[in-house]
């Protein structure tokens, strides 16, 4: 019975923390217009694992969440923006 | 020799600093794009299918000094080069294709090319283009057009945008030659609308949007 508690406690403190959506968040370069930079916040909305996305002209970041238990690879994010037309500077996981 | 030094700076700072009108958007957009004046017309519909590169339908009206010239064609816009800064955007595109002509009642082949570089951040805009075309039925057409933006306010991506600018043209084929208009430009995401009126009257409406 003790040794079943335990496990359960264990699963619960664990699986959160799997399951919790991890925002990312792209410094990209060259984007200085809402007209143009449109094409990003379409491609990530497109991607079955986006929950939300938010883009900052001032910052030059796009910021997606992530739903539950997924993420995007660099790699896909790179792609998207290079295909959006623009060049990423740096990408960011909250921890 | 000073002159020419202010031309070459003010050609350079043109195409080191972009407009919205882009002949090449993200990869698979669609766009919309058209523009109006009593003396031309020009109608888009592109569709990037590369990052670098679209395919477009354009349509085309001219008031030459003669007659009316239309022109349908398809062509291939092509990104040369892009930079991107870290506070500004600036392009380089070629575009070339071929359609038909129509004036006087006579149709017949036509080409056409053109250049255009860009230049903007969030506060100035620049462009400057050219284009030429030649078609069996009618005087040959070319179109050299400037602009310079700027924007009161930098606006947000979930804000409205609103630019004033002028635009310069020459097209010594058509009636109307030279033609300066300052013009307002207002957007919200991929929907925009220029509006303006020339310094010798001539109305100005022009649409775009991409999907």
């Amino acid at each position: 019975m003790k040794m079943r508690n335990f496990l359960l406690m264990s699963a619960l403190l664990v699986i959160p923390a799997f399951a919790q959506a991890k925002p990312i968040t792209v410094q990209v370069k060259g984007m200085v217009c809402a007209f143009c930079a449109q094409g990003i916040e379409k491609k990530f909305k497109a991607l079955p694992e986006t929950d939300k996305v938010s883009v900052s002209l001032e910052t030059k970041k796009v910021s997606v969440d992530t739903k539950e238990g997924t993420d995007i690879s660099d790699d896909r994010i790179k792609k998207i923006v290079t295909e959006a037309g623009y060049d990423v500077v740096k990408i960011e996981r909250a921890k | 020799m000073k002159f020419r030094v202010t031309l070459l700076s003010i050609f350079l700072s043109l195409v080191t600093q972009t407009a919205l009108a882009h002949p090449v958007a993200y990869q698979g957009a669609t766009g919309v794009m058209t523009w109006n004046q009593p003396f031309m017309s020009d109608h888009w519909v592109t569709y990037s299918f590369r990052p670098n590169a679209a395919i477009a339908g354009r349509f085309m009206r001219m008031q030459m000094e003669d007659g009316e010239l239309n022109y349908n064609g398809l062509q291939l816009d092509y990104l040369v080069k892009r930079w991107n800064g870290d506070d500004h955007q600036a392009n380089i595109y070629v575009y070339g294709g071929g359609g038909v002509a129509s004036f006087d009642n006579k149709d017949g082949g036509a080409y056409f090319g053109g250049f255009e570089a860009d230049a903007e951040n969030r506060k100035y805009f620049s462009l400057i283009k050219a284009e030429y075309m030649h078609s069996t039925v009618a005087d040959e057409f070319s179109h050299v057009e400037g602009r310079l933006g700027i924007a009161p306010y930098e606006a947000e991506y979930t804000e409205l945008a609103t630019w004033f600018m002028v635009q310069a043209q020459w097209h010594p084929a058509l009636q109307r030659k030279f033609v300066v208009t300052p013009l307002a430009r207002i957007f919200y995401k991929s929907f925009l609308l220029e509006t303006g009126v020339s310094l010798d009257g001539d109305w100005m409406m022009n649409f775009m949007f991409h999907f």
